[in-house]
């Protein structure tokens, strides 16, 4: 796995957890 | 089949089902207008868009408005689509310096992407520029899922609101699942991918020295080979969430750069079922009810579960023909054993039946594998799928707007069973909604049958058949079911790049896709004008295991009255023949 991949990775990771919180409180988020 | 392939298929499902809640209520809350996370980021894109286009985002349609609104903007999207192709030697991100697409291939592909079908008569990396796939294939791509979406949230609105004329606005429909759902979806898919290998690229192709060197078939050496590149990430990822379907590379997710490792054949296969599945809570969530959301998505695993045991259990199997050969056919530590023409070794067999299976369940379309290299028991399954009207999963909101259907066919019938009025959700079911219901149901298979029927009556439709016989009809009949399914899977082995099957198949995506749409927003249209009638005793649930098995009795029985005697005439003979004895 190069940097662009790894990076793509926690990107993506991130992207996922950030949107799972929010969608776990939505009020908090909006 | 060993171990690590039953527990690779019931990963596959434990992951998809725990998924399908919290996916479900999050769109359920973006429909419903309410705080759902994402909206400090995607509000103020949503709201400029709304300024841009002139949309006022309260203004509600009546069904006709919203249909009409539906078919204009996939019609102008179509045409885009259409240019675009035509122009692309003379627009940017070619640097291959394609040539523009042959009027009837450009027609065919433009009616593809817009109905959400993406059958494929070309190869990507040979006919269509980066532009052209990015601006105009991978935008429909995202719309034309979308399209659907927003269709069977206003057939939830019919079920739900009373004494209306009213079904909600297409164009808010329309921005909130692209801005909502499948947008930041997508990104997190393709950004996955990335990471696994899968290309995403503006450079050109790039030639390079082969370690063997070989021979063409005119027996003049070869050295080197073209690897072709591109954009393919950003593509996958919402091809296979929108149910598209259409691959950045001619030979789709079996291609080594857009389907890599087993992890992405894994993320790529839960992505073609995962919001068709989700959108089933959604639906219960936004009717009040979520056992009738589970009940739908049961009705569906019904059906799919024992296929795709079929077509795993005819893949595994293996040749019967090379079994007398004596070729070691099983599966062990070593080998994937089973059927492995036109599969690919890094996936084997269980991956590619299970791909199979959902690909036409879910009108999705894309392959990881050659289905006209399947046995023939294991090629009937995704044949079969398409046949029973895209409703198992389906297409992103069109599959369930379908099944809906089915069940309001199945509370009409076991309503005259019983000699009570219909009801479905507290709407009575009446004339109008049956006739309509009936267009929903039969179009698809006159189209299917009609069109195989044309084909192999001309000869410049049986011109196209690799493998004359039973085969060879089997290609036909595929094709068509594709088509006429908005699926967009190949078996391959036909060759449908001419204007015949250019035309024939467009035509077939052109009224399969919008000849339903219409009628079902007719219904919702109905439903919303209807007051409320509460459950009696004379009610017949639709929650309970009575109904799930009726909704998916239903599905097959309409499936199988009318394409058994299609499939008699390919897949079982072939199969007949496969295994009879000398």
């Amino acid at each position: 796995m190069d940097a662009m991949q790894l990076l793509a990775a926690v990107l993506a990771v991130g992207l996922f957890a950030y949107l799972l919180f929010a969608m776990l409180c939505p009020e908090r988020f909006s | 089949m060993n171990m690590s392939s039953w527990m690779e298929l019931g990963l596959y499902f434990v992951v998809l089902l725990a998924l399908v809640k919290p996916l479900g209520w999050y769109m359920a809350r973006v429909y419903s207008a309410q705080p759902c996370g994402v909206d400090r980021l995607v509000g103020p894109v949503e709201r400029v868009i709304y300024r841009l286009a002139g949309v006022k985002a309260e203004a509600e349609m009546s069904w006709s408005t919203y249909a009409l609104a539906m078919l204009v903007f996939n019609g102008l999207g179509a045409i885009v689509v259409y240019l675009l192709q035509r122009g692309q030697d003379w627009l940017p991100l070619n640097p291959q310096h394609l040539p523009a697409v042959a009027p009837d291939l450009a027609f065919n592909t433009a009616i593809s992407f817009a109905t959400n079908t993406n059958w494929q008569a070309y190869s990507g990396e040979s006919t269509l520029s980066y532009f052209t796939q990015m601006l105009g294939l991978n935008v429909q791509n995202f719309v034309s899922a979308a399209s659907g979406m927003a269709v069977l949230i206003a057939l939830i609105r019919g079920v739900t609101r009373r004494m209306t004329d009213t079904i909600g606005n297409f164009w808010v429909d329309l921005t909130r699942s692209t801005l909502y759902i499948l947008m930041p979806l997508s990104l997190i898919v393709a950004m996955l991918l990335v990471s696994q290998g899968v290309v995403q690229t503006f450079s050109p192709a790039v030639e390079v020295t082969l370690l063997e060197p070989a021979t063409d078939a005119e027996g003049k050496p070869v050295t080197t080979q073209t690897i072709p590149l591109g954009p393919a990430a950003s593509q996958i990822a919402i091809k296979q969430l929108g149910t598209n379907g259409g691959g950045f590379f001619g030979v789709n997710s079996a291609h080594p750069l857009e389907n890599t490792t087993p992890f992405s054949n894994f993320l790529q296969s839960l992505s073609i079922l995962l919001i068709a599945a989700a959108l089933c809570y959604t639906f219960g969530d936004m009717v009040g009810d979520t056992k009738q959301g589970w009940a739908l998505l049961a009705s569906m695993l019904l059906v799919f579960v024992p296929m795709l045991g079929i077509c795993v259990w005819a893949e595994q199997s293996g040749n019967p023909r090379l079994a007398e050969l004596g070729v070691d056919q099983s599966s062990s530590a070593f080998q994937s054993g089973g059927n492995m023409e036109g599969k690919e070794v890094r996936f084997g067999v269980p991956a590619s039946a299970l791909w199979a299976t959902a690909t036409t369940a879910a009108s999705n379309g894309s392959v990881n594998a050659m289905h006209d290299s399947f046995t023939p028991l294991g090629g009937l399954v995704p044949l079969v799928m398409m046949q029973l009207g895209e409703v198992i999963f389906g297409g992103v909101g069109s599959g369930l707007y379908g099944l809906v259907i089915f069940a309001i066919l199945s509370v009409f019938i076991a309503g005259l069973m019983v000699g009570r009025t219909p009801e479905y959700l507290g709407k009575k079911i009446e004339s109008y909604e049956m006739k309509m219901a009936s267009l929903v149901v039969l179009i698809p298979p006159m189209i299917v049958l009609g069109g195989t029927a044309i084909a192999v009556s001309l000869n410049v439709g049986r011109a196209g058949v690799s493998n004359p016989g039973p085969h060879g009809f089997s290609q036909i009949l595929y094709a068509l079911s594709s088509a006429g399914n908005n699926n967009g899977s190949a078996f391959g082995g036909l060759s449908v790049n001419t204007p015949f099957y250019n035309c024939l198949l467009g035509a077939a995506m052109l009224i399969s896709r919008y000849w339903l749409m219409v009628p079902v927003l007719a219904i919702a249209g109905s439903l919303a004008r209807k007051k409320y009638t509460p459950p009696s005793a004379g009610t017949l649930p639709t929650h309970t295991p009575l109904f799930i098995v009726l909704v998916a009795g239903m599905v097959l029985l309409v499936g199988a009255l009318t394409f058994v005697p299609a499939l008699a005439l390919g897949p079982v003979i072939e199969h007949l023949q496969l295994t009879a004895a000398h």
